[in-house]
């Protein structure tokens, strides 16, 4: 796993035989055999892997390697557990490159590698070493599953020998091995051996539509994917992973209950009723814990934002939250192990799988690219509306409406973007983030400060580290307060970016063209 | 990257066991090291199983681009600029470079390799010529072996005056006592002699028959027998160089 060129070996191809032939040009010398054995580390929906970062611990260090191997930080130490956060590493380069990556994901072990490395010098006429080989033989671990990972051999040059290793490099594809040529990666090796795909555990939204799709086929489409990343992140979540599991959970009921309220004309008003209602349910039982999250993800933020003298008053806000945590996510595990939940899955599915052939149905049948296009362009018009009636004066509750009706509109994008030229639709979807980050701080900060004053309110009978509570929640409001107005101010001009001319002629364009990829195949 | 001269007008004194040695525990200690043969005889390259390549003469190394005439050794961080029999005529080339060019050749040959390495070791021929000024202006320490004896005291003298003729600070001076065989009265009375001079180091080299037999395994006497007492001596050696180099 270093700066050698990768060959792999045929199984058949005996490395004896392999080395007799290179004998007739070299020497060959036994330079040793080492072993060595490594738990590669990744989050549930290996964000490592897809920043081309490779994790793993070697007994009491952990190591963070490029897709090559090649060490991008000292090896640092960390704590022996089944799961770690950035948090559990020193402060340092190593943590410090982890944070952006994994955030507050949880880094679990995918499995074990263990290998035995064999290393070969060949000799030229003076004895001296020309090019050095390195077997290695891994075998890997998950869970109960073993397997065995292709046997390679690393060419490692030496310098100034290059015609030497330019003969040992025929040697090796005259006998058969091939070059890897875009290097060895031990973990992706791995993941084709266990069948494993990242991607299907990446919480992003993407779902392939075919052009000619119906309304209900699409609607169909749509759902039966958020309901496989509801049921991928039930156990996380029930487990207590880490707070991204109910997250993504709630993400994808919140989905698709604005997808059955966005299409609501389009669908058979009866049949969907009872999964309205259901999923509404859903939203509420899982809200506690998460709002429980947002508030403990910002101990640190939270600090720094008051005094040093004030900040020891946060310590008990923070016990309390987590003994609450404690209380709601037992509650919640009771809501994800009843039958009420696990029928609503069961026959949602089954309600869906049917959808396309419903009888008296007619809206079904009807195309979705121009509903879509339909829904999209009412969607837009009603944000610009809204939008622009916002002045200073108007009352903070607009801007939370405009928030929640633009969150529908991105949501709305999202489930059709394959529809759409899609280049054009992330561009829009780019410019739309800048307006939903303000106005998602906005309210985010508003949600925090009501929290706030309402514990401060309970925060009974009084007794001297209640006051210390008191004073630092006092100073958090007054934080946070300020950074709103500030958040407001910046509003106007957000949303005039947005609402420009050519962004609405971006959104023109989109609707007006047709899908490339889809109408080739059409 | 600091560069070291392993140079001595005298010849036998065990100038090229030093570089050999100096360069191996100086690649032990995690430095990148490059040692340069610039003796025509080609002991140092022997020493390291490494021989020219066919297109590498004196003239092609002063003319720059030495960088693909490198080797490696057989050992982690050391390479090796092996020596071409015609670097016996590098005098002569030198000459016909301007003056202005010819003193400072060597150093601006060595510029490009900054990067690469951290410590450039030159094993030097035994004279005192333009290429003997050209490496004391190019080294930021010159390494001088010498043996308790007369003869190689007067070697010493005549590296001070070449020195002095160069205008080359004499502090970059690093005299320490070689082949030393204690049973030896001479040596004895020499080393007590001349041992408090601010030029020589305190680590001695004694005369040891695994040096000697350094030609025969043609490896550094520390990966042969990295426990011995030579291997142990050339490492504190280097380290009390390398330390004074950067001034600690």
């Amino acid at each position: 796993m270093n700066g050698g060129q990768p060959f792999l070996i045929p199984r058949q191809l005996d490395v004896a035989d392999l080395l007799a032939s290179t004998g007739e040009l070299f020497t060959v010398q036994e330079s040793g055999e080492e072993s060595f054995k490594g738990i590669y580390y990744d989050t549930f929906d290996w964000r490592l892997f897809a920043a081309d970062l490779r994790f793993s611990r070697r007994g009491r260090l952990y190591f963070l390697q490029n897709r090559l191997g090649d060490s991008l930080v000292e090896a640092g130490v960390g704590p022996r557990r089944k799961k770690l956060f950035w948090w559990d590493f020193p402060e340092g380069e190593l943590r410090n490159l982890l944070l952006p990556v994994v955030e507050q994901r949880a880094l679990l072990p995918q499995f074990t590698l263990a290998g035995r490395m064999r290393r070969v010098n060949l000799l030229n006429k003076d004895e001296k070493t020309v090019v050095r080989l390195v077997f290695q033989e891994i075998t890997g671990q998950a869970q109960e599953q073993r397997f065995i990972l292709e046997p390679i051999v690393l060419v490692e040059p030496l310098r100034g020998y290059e015609k030497q290793l330019q003969q040992v490099r025929r040697l090796l594809e005259d006998a058969g091995l091939s070059e890897i040529t875009d290097g060895y990666d031990p973990v992706a090796m791995a993941q084709t051996a266990l069948s494993i795909d990242p991607r299907d555990t990446s919480s992003k939204f993407s779902v392939e539509l075919a052009y000619g799709e119906t309304v209900a086929e699409a609607v169909r489409d749509i759902c039966l994917h958020l309901r496989s990343t509801m049921l991928l992140n039930v156990s996380g979540t029930l487990e207590d992973i880490d707070s991204e599991f109910l997250h993504d959970l709630r993400v994808s009921v919140r989905r698709t209950r604005s997808l059955l309220s966005l299409m609501k004309k389009q669908l058979p008003v009866e049949g969907v009723k009872h999964f309205q209602a259901e999923f509404k349910w859903l939203g509420n039982v899982t809200g506690p814990v998460r709002d429980l999250d947002v508030y403990l993800l910002k101990e640190q933020e939270y600090r720094d934002l008051l005094p040093e003298e004030l900040q020891a008053g946060l310590t008990l806000f923070f016990k309390d939250l987590s003994r609450r945590r404690k209380r709601a996510l037992k509650k919640l595990r009771v809501h994800l192990r009843s039958a009420r939940f696990i029928k609503l899955l069961q026959n949602w599915e089954v309600f869906l799988r049917g959808l396309p052939e419903q009888p008296d149905y007619p809206q079904g049948k009807r195309r979705c690219r121009s509903v879509a296009d339909a829904i999209i362009s009412k969607r837009m018009n009603r944000i610009l509306r809204q939008g622009q009636a916002i002045t200073a004066e108007t009352p903070d509750e607009m801007l939370h409406e405009l928030r929640i009706e633009g969150k529908k509109f991105r949501y709305l994008l999202e489930f059709f973007r394959s529809l759409f030229e899609r280049d054009a639709v992330d561009e829009y979807l780019k410019h739309m983030k800048k307006l939903q980050n303000t106005l998602g701080d906005f309210n985010d900060l508003a949600v925090q400060k009501d929290m706030l004053s309402r514990q401060l309110q309970n925060l009974e009978p009084i007794t001297r580290t209640r006051l210390a509570t008191a004073a630092a929640l006092g100073g958090l409001i007054v934080q946070l307060h300020t950074h709103q107005r500030q958040v407001r101010g910046r509003f106007e001009e957000t949303f005039n970016a947005f609402a420009s001319e050519e962004n609405v002629q971006l959104m023109e364009k989109i609707l007006a063209g047709i899908d490339e990829e889809s109408s080739v195949e059409n | 990257m600091k560069i070291f001269a392993i140079y001595s007008s005298k010849g036998g004194v065990g100038k090229t066991a030093g570089a050999v040695n100096l360069s191996y525990s100086a690649a032990q200690c995690g430095h990148r090291v490059l040692l340069c043969d610039l003796d025509a005889q080609g002991a140092a390259s022997f020493y390291f199983r490494v021989r020219p390549g066919k297109k590498f003469n004196g003239k092609k190394l002063l003319q720059g681009g030495l960088k693909k005439f490198i080797r490696a050794s057989d050992y982690e961080r050391l390479d090796l600029l092996p020596a071409h029999f015609s670097f016996r005529n590098l005098d002569l080339v030198l000459a016909k470079l301007e003056e202005e060019r010819r003193r400072l050749a060597l150093q601006k040959l060595f510029k490009p390799l900054a990067d690469e390495y951290d410590v450039l070791i030159m094993d030097c021929p035994p004279n005192l010529t333009l290429l003997s000024e050209n490496i004391i202006l190019a080294a930021d320490s010159v390494v001088t072996p010498v043996i308790p004896t007369t003869l190689s005291l007067v070697a010493l003298k005549q590296l001070l005056k070449l020195f002095r003729k160069v205008g080359a600070k004499e502090k970059r001076i690093n005299a320490y006592f070689s082949m030393v065989e204690p049973r030896k009265v001479m040596h004895r009375d020499m080393i007590a002699q001349y041992e408090q001079y601010a030029i020589f180091r305190k680590v001695q080299i004694p005369y040891l028959a695994e040096v000697e037999k350094m030609g025969l395994h043609r490896q550094p006497v520390a990966a042969v027998s990295p426990a011995s007492i030579a291997a142990k001596q050339y490492t504190s050696l280097w380290l009390e160089i390398w330390n004074r180099s950067i001034g600690g």
